[in-house]
Parts: C-alpha cells; structure tokens; sequence
C-alpha cells in the first residue's frame, strides 16, 4: 500500500473535526480522482499527505514514512503536492532553474536532467531560458506542474490541476499525467472537471462530511447515481448524456465491467 | 478605560515621538508598560485570536531585530569599554548602547503600531479617516494598503507551504524564514499589484467613485470629534516635537 | 427596462501601438435572453464584459476604440466612457476581490451600493433583507465577510449586485470555482435572473452554457468566430476542438440526430 490514511482525525484550530475516522488505502501506480463538495476535505486531505498538516489522531503513512515523524521538507522526497495557485510557487529568473528547484533541494541525483526531462513531458523545453512570468497564465500552471513532476516522487498530487489551463494545455497535462502513470507513479487529482479526468483515473475517492462516501473504479460510480446525487457530485453532461445514445459514460469502458476491487 | 480611534491614534503619534525621545532604558521599560497595557486595557487588546497569535511573532521577530542591531553595532563600532569574546572580535560599550538606543525606539515605535492595527478594525479606520475630513479616494487607498497589509501573512503562509510541498525548508527556522521572504518577494508583490487593479474596478463598479462619501453603520457620532484625551496626546506630541528640535539644534 | 445590446464593429486596444485586444466584435443580445461567451483564457471573454460595464472606457483613459455599443436606448460611440452603475451588475472571475474590504458585516456589505446611490432608511433595510433571505444569508446577516467560506462569499458577491436592481448582468467566469451543486444553484440563479435583466456571462467550458444560454458566442484571439442557437453551436461544436473541452462529444452528436441531443438536454437539465 503506498497511502494509508489509519482512523485519521484531523481539526482545524477553530475546532471542527474536517475528519473524524478517515480510512483509505491507495495502490501504488494508482490514479485517484477526489471529488466532493467545497468544504469537503479535499484539499486538507493533499495537506495530510506531506505534513503540511498532520492528524490529531491517527496516522498517515506515504511509502512506509509515518507523517508524525518526519518533517516536510523530508516527506517532500516521496511525496509532491502542487497547489492550485501557480503564483504561489514560481519565483526563479527562468523556467529551467524553477524546474530544478524541487529535486536540487530534494537532493536527487542529476537534478538538471529530472528537470530538462520535466519540461519535456510537458513540452516546455523549448522556454527553458524564458522568465516564468513571461509564460502565458496556462503555461505558468503547467511549469508548476512540471516542476512538481521534476522531483521525481513516487506519489504526485495535484490541487485543480486544470483550472486556467486552456484546451491545448489540457490535452498536455492528461498526456503527461498518462505518461506519469505507466511509470507507475502513484496520482492524486482533486477536480471538478470530471469530464477531463474520468477516463483517465483508475479510482475515484468521494469525500463527504468528512469521511470517505465512495471509493472505486469510475464504472462503478456512474452506476450508482443515487450516491452522486447525495455527495452532491455530478457527472457532466456529456457523460450523462451518452447513455441516451446508447454508449458507454465513460469512453473505452464497458457499462458491465465489473468494479476493479 | 475605553478608547476612540481618534485618541489611539494620537496616543501612538505620542509614543512614537516620545521613543525618538527617551533613553533606551526607558523605552525598554514602556514596551514593558505596553505589553502590559495590551492585556489589561480593552480598547487596545488584539480583535481576534488570530491577530493575537500575530502580534506575539511580529513582536518576536522585532525582538531578534533588536538583539541583531545591538550586538552588530557592538561588534562593528569603537569606543569606551572593550568587552574581547571568543572568536578574536571585541564588543564596544559605544556600539552596545548605540544598538540598544536604536533598536529600542524601533521596538517602542513597533509595538505602539502593533497594538495600534491589531486593535482597530480597518472599517473604523476608514469611519474616523473621512469623518476626521479626509478626501475619500486617499482614505479608500489608504484601506487598500491597509487590507493588502492585513492579508499578507496569510499570502506569505501559503506562498511558504507551497515552497515547503516541494522541499524548501523554509519554516525550519528564523534565517530559512528570512531567506524565504526575499525568495518570495517578487510574486508577492505581482500578485498584489494584479489584485489592487481588480479591486478598484470591483469597487467602482459598485457605484464607488469620486466625490462619494463611504457610509458606515454603528458609531457615527464619536469618531471624528476631537476628545479630550486625544487633545493632550496631541499637545504632548507637540511638545516632544519641540523638544527634538531643540536637541538638534544644539548638537 | 430589460435591454437589448447591440454591438457593431467593435475595436479596442489598451494604448495605441500596442495589440488590438477586441477585434471587429459584432453581437446582438435580445432583451431578457442570456448569451454565453465561450473560449479558451486569453480569448477577449473578460474584455468584451469589462469594455460594456463601462469599467475599461472609465479606467484605461489611454485606449482607443472603435465601432459602437447600444445598451438599451443608450447609445455609446464607440464605448462607454463611465461604469454603468447601477443598471449594469458585474460579477468579478475571482469573488474574493467583489467585496469592498471595509465593511464589518454581511449586512453592510450588501448596502455597500445602495449607499453609493444614496438610498437609505426603509427602502435600503428593505432591500438587504431581501437580498439576505433571496440568497439564504439571513443567518449570517452580522458575520464578518473575512470569514465566509467560498461558497458563502459567491452568494454574498451575487447578493451584492442584485440589491441595485440591475437590468444587465455581466458574469464573469460564475462557476469557475463552484462544486457542482453550486452550479446547479447558479444553473437556476440565471435562469429566474432572464426575467428582469439581460444576462451576458463567459465560460471556459461548455456544460453551464448549454443549461442556461439562448445564444452560444465562441471568441479566440480577441475575434467572434461563431454565433446562433444551441442547436447551430452543437452542429459546429467539432469545429471548436481546439478551443473548448468537447472531446466526448463527437460520438455523442454522431450517434444522435442534433434536435434528439438537444431534447436530452433539456431534459437532463430540468
């Protein structure tokens, strides 16, 4: 198991219990889309992952690594979390030398090399040299992006990774996040966007008043529209619509195939 | 003991004025009357926890600020008595007290500003300003500043546990602390500039503009009428603002 | 009165010498109707709101426009040179910067406008009351919008527009960072909104337009390339694959015939 979340509990100081009893096991090479409404947890849940918050109860273990007992800046080696704000991270002279930030301080081995590689899964290698801020708004959120993916963790999540990314950009990062996951990279998505990202997720984790209402395969969440409607997730439209026409929700995925656990 | 905006305001001019003015021994023991005065005093006690927990790290890392300034003056300045400490450097009497006059005026002029913003509400602020008969668009920058001010530590926080996420040990310790700042600074200040444009537009779009007068509910009437108290702060400011030039005039 | 707006020619550019953000705009919007603007970030979608708002015409002093709007029986050659407030409400992208930052309640925040136009006593408590209970704020009338929570704040920034009775509704990217129950609340928002005022919102996907628009306006690069009727934007919908998130909808537009889709729309929607 690569994430355990154990009977985790967690409060914020203002004293409401964001989880009271969460318990989720996540496979390594895993591709989890979470979803669920704001105020749900999603975000504290990534913030759980690398001791950015840690559980008053409870433990959280990444990679055998027990959250409670190590710092974040450790934790950070086998766990990346990018945030939805790309401002909030980039502040190199150039794209190259923001790339190489996480794994120079990570102490990966070649760290320009994690990070040349980076940029080109994300095809940003042609702007190595540029200043972040001269990148357009989408092709900012995709450096933040990369530069996550630079560090070379074994588990990768992403904080709305798609918002103000544009149609190309968003055909990059599902070709990238694809790429990731053959490497058997272990990713978690928090999104909205349900249509970019259900047929790319092998799980999909519904948080709802702070404990765990679903988690399983896609197919087996769009057969059981009682529980969307209760989580207060819906599947977008063209999803929804597809049935009508006689096809499957989710593209390349059978209505009968079974759920995967 | 309650205090109207207008007469904490004229009492932190008096402090301010009175810091430049006392010995260091003396401005070290009105920070200790301040302190005190914070926890006692309801009109000047922080609003909120959160504002709380602020005034004791901004206060804090003033504090290491000054004991810095002391203890470089101490080893960079000549004069009066040499104290030798390991290392082959030697520590000047001259420098010490010139650190500790220094950093204990700015220690004073902290606090009283701490105490000032943390106990005040910036819609009072804004009430007093334009009662008081400030242009309205000055007192609308004015609380800009103010609210892109109150929310940067939140922005930095979050600016820290994204660098954090990726391996910066920014929050090990004050130097990291430091370091991380000046790292950040430049996205800091972008991202304000870009939300100060957004916010002026959203105002007026709101019907705010020139010649408007911002209305407030609650407190009208005391704001802006000159008490009694506020007039002595502002009379002893006066004075001190007398005395400062006379010192200077006769060095 | 409801407006129409009417668009024709229209060119702008922020300083001159510098890229023409807004290029030969030509749109009509009937009265009562909602159009939806629909393209990728950086299409022109929040300078085409802003430059009918009155917003960019009263900001940007330096900039040089071209054509001509007509909002209602206001006519503006070529923009409008003052925000037009309080017929015009405009809901920001980011809702965090609607609110005026110096109000210490939910209450005052919503009479923030009303005070600028100077109303007051019965008929400014009238009209915060309504708001308040319209959006479900009752409860949090004396909270300090510094502590709202997202979804709170989006309803305390719509509330603050609608108390001005506004006839034109300019929104800005509405659902960009709501759950999707938020959503369908706004899918209904809109909706009763189409009976007293024209509504012009942007979008970067196409789901909320498709639930709540009359007209399908897709922009890029600061040009209109596509006009017409939901059944005329799901007929050119493959022609946008490059410009809006429609990549599941080939097969669906395949398997169906257009006017069957757009029934089931319909009725997915209600």
């Amino acid at each position: 198991m690569m994430i355990h979340f154990d009977n985790v509990r967690f409060r914020y100081d203002a004293g409401i219990d964001v989880f009271k009893g969460l318990r989720i096991g996540i496979e390594a090479g895993s591709c989890v889309l979470i979803v669920g409404r704001n105020g749900a947890g999603k975000s504290t849940l990534l913030k759980l992952l690398n001791g950015i918050l840690r559980p008053s109860e409870g433990t959280v273990i990444v990679n055998g690594l027990d959250t409670h007992d190590h710092p974040t800046s450790r934790l950070a080696a086998d766990v990346s979390v990018t945030f939805q704000n790309p401002s909030h991270q980039l502040f190199a002279s150039t794209v190259l030398r923001e790339a190489e930030f996480a794994p120079r301080n990570l102490g990966k081995e070649q760290p320009r090399k994690l990070a040349v590689d980076a940029l080109r899964l994300f095809q940003l290698d042609g702007q190595a040299q540029i200043h972040p801020y001269d990148l357009s708004l989408a092709r900012r959120k995709l450096l933040a992006i990369a530069s996550a993916s630079a560090s070379d963790t074994h588990v990768l999540a992403f904080d709305e990774p798609s918002v103000n990314l544009s149609r190309p950009e968003q055909r990059i990062l599902l070709d990238a996040l694809d790429n990731l996951k053959n490497r058997n990279k272990t990713l978690l998505i928090v999104s909205h966007d349900l249509q970019l990202f259900l047929p790319l997720c092998t799980h999909v984790l519904i948080l709802r008043e702070g404990s765990v209402s679903f988690f399983d395969s896609p197919e087996a969440l769009v057969r059981n529209q009682t529980l969307l409607r209760r989580s207060g997730v819906r599947l977008p439209l063209v999803h929804r619509l597809r049935p009508y026409c006689g096809l499957p929700p989710i593209p390349g995925r059978p209505l009968n195939e079974g759920p995967s656990q | 003991m309650r205090f109207d905006v207008g007469e904490k305001l004229s009492a932190t001019l008096f402090l301010i004025l009175l810091a430049i003015i006392l010995p260091w021994y003396l401005n070290a023991a009105l920070v200790l009357c301040l302190l005190i005065a914070r926890s006692t005093v309801p009109s000047i006690r922080p609003a909120s926890q959160v504002l709380r927990r602020r005034f004791r790290q901004l206060s804090g890392y003033f504090t290491i600020v000054v004991v810095l300034m002391t203890l470089v003056n101490g080893l960079l300045m000549e004069g009066g008595t040499q104290w030798e400490v390991p290392g082959g450097f030697s520590i000047s009497r001259v420098g010490l007290e010139f650190g500790l006059r220094t950093g204990m005026r700015l220690l004073v002029i902290a606090t009283s500003l701490l105490l000032f913003f943390g106990s005040t509400t910036i819609p009072r602020i804004a009430q007093f300003l334009q009662s008081a008969g400030w242009p309205v668009q000055l007192v609308m920058t004015l609380l800009l500043t103010l609210h892109f001010v109150e929310t940067l530590p939140d922005r930095v926080s979050m600016i820290f546990t994204a660098q954090e996420a990726r391996g910066a040990p920014v929050r090990a310790n004050m130097f990291a602390r430091t370091k991380g700042f000046f790292l950040i600074l430049s996205p800091l200040v972008l991202s304000a500039i870009v939300e100060s444009i957004d916010r002026s537009m959203a105002l007026e779009l709101r019907g705010f503009h020139r010649g408007t007068k911002l209305t407030f509910d609650g407190e009208t009437a005391a704001p802006g009428r000159m008490t009694i108290v506020s007039l002595a702060f502002l009379v002893l400011s006066f004075f001190c603002i007398l005395w400062i030039i006379l010192q200077w005039f006769q060095q | 009165m409801v407006p129409t707006i009417d668009i024709r020619s229209l060119h702008y550019q922020y300083f001159e010498g510098t890229p023409t953000v807004l290029t030969d705009i030509n749109l009509h919007v009937l009265s009562g109707s909602c159009a939806a603007l629909l393209g990728p970030a950086g299409a022109g979608k929040t300078t085409l709101l802003q430059v009918l708002s009155g917003v960019v015409g009263s900001q940007f002093t330096t900039g040089k426009a071209d054509g001509r709007i007509l909002i209602g029986d206001q006519e503006f050659l070529p923009i409008p040179s003052r925000v037009l407030f309080p017929e015009v409400g405009y809901l920001m992208q980011d809702v965090s910067v609607q609110l005026s930052g110096i109000k210490e309640t939910v209450a005052e925040e919503l009479a923030f406008s009303l005070d600028n136009l100077g109303i007051t006593g019965d008929e400014r408590s009238r009209r915060v009351s309504a708001a308040l209970s319209e959006f479900d704020l009752a409860h949090l009338a004396h909270r300090a919008p510094s502590r709202l929570s997202g979804g709170e704040l989006q309803r305390v920034a719509l509330a603050s527009l609608l108390v001005s009775n506004p006839s034109l509704l300019l929104l800005d990217e509405p659902i960009s960072a709501l759950d999707s129950m938020a959503q369908q609340r706004m899918v209904s928002f809109i909706r009763s909104a189409k009976r007293t005022a024209t509504v012009l919102l942007s979008d970067s996907g196409i789901d909320f337009a498709l639930a709540v628009a009359d007209l399908f306006v897709v922009m890029d690069g600061g040009r209109i390339l596509f006009t017409g009727n939901r059944n005329q934007f799901l007929n050119s919908l493959q022609s946008f694959s490059h410009l809006l998130p429609i990549s599941l909808w080939d097969e669906v537009l395949s398997q169906s015939r257009r006017m069957t889709v757009d029934s089931r729309i319909t009725r997915v929607f209600t």
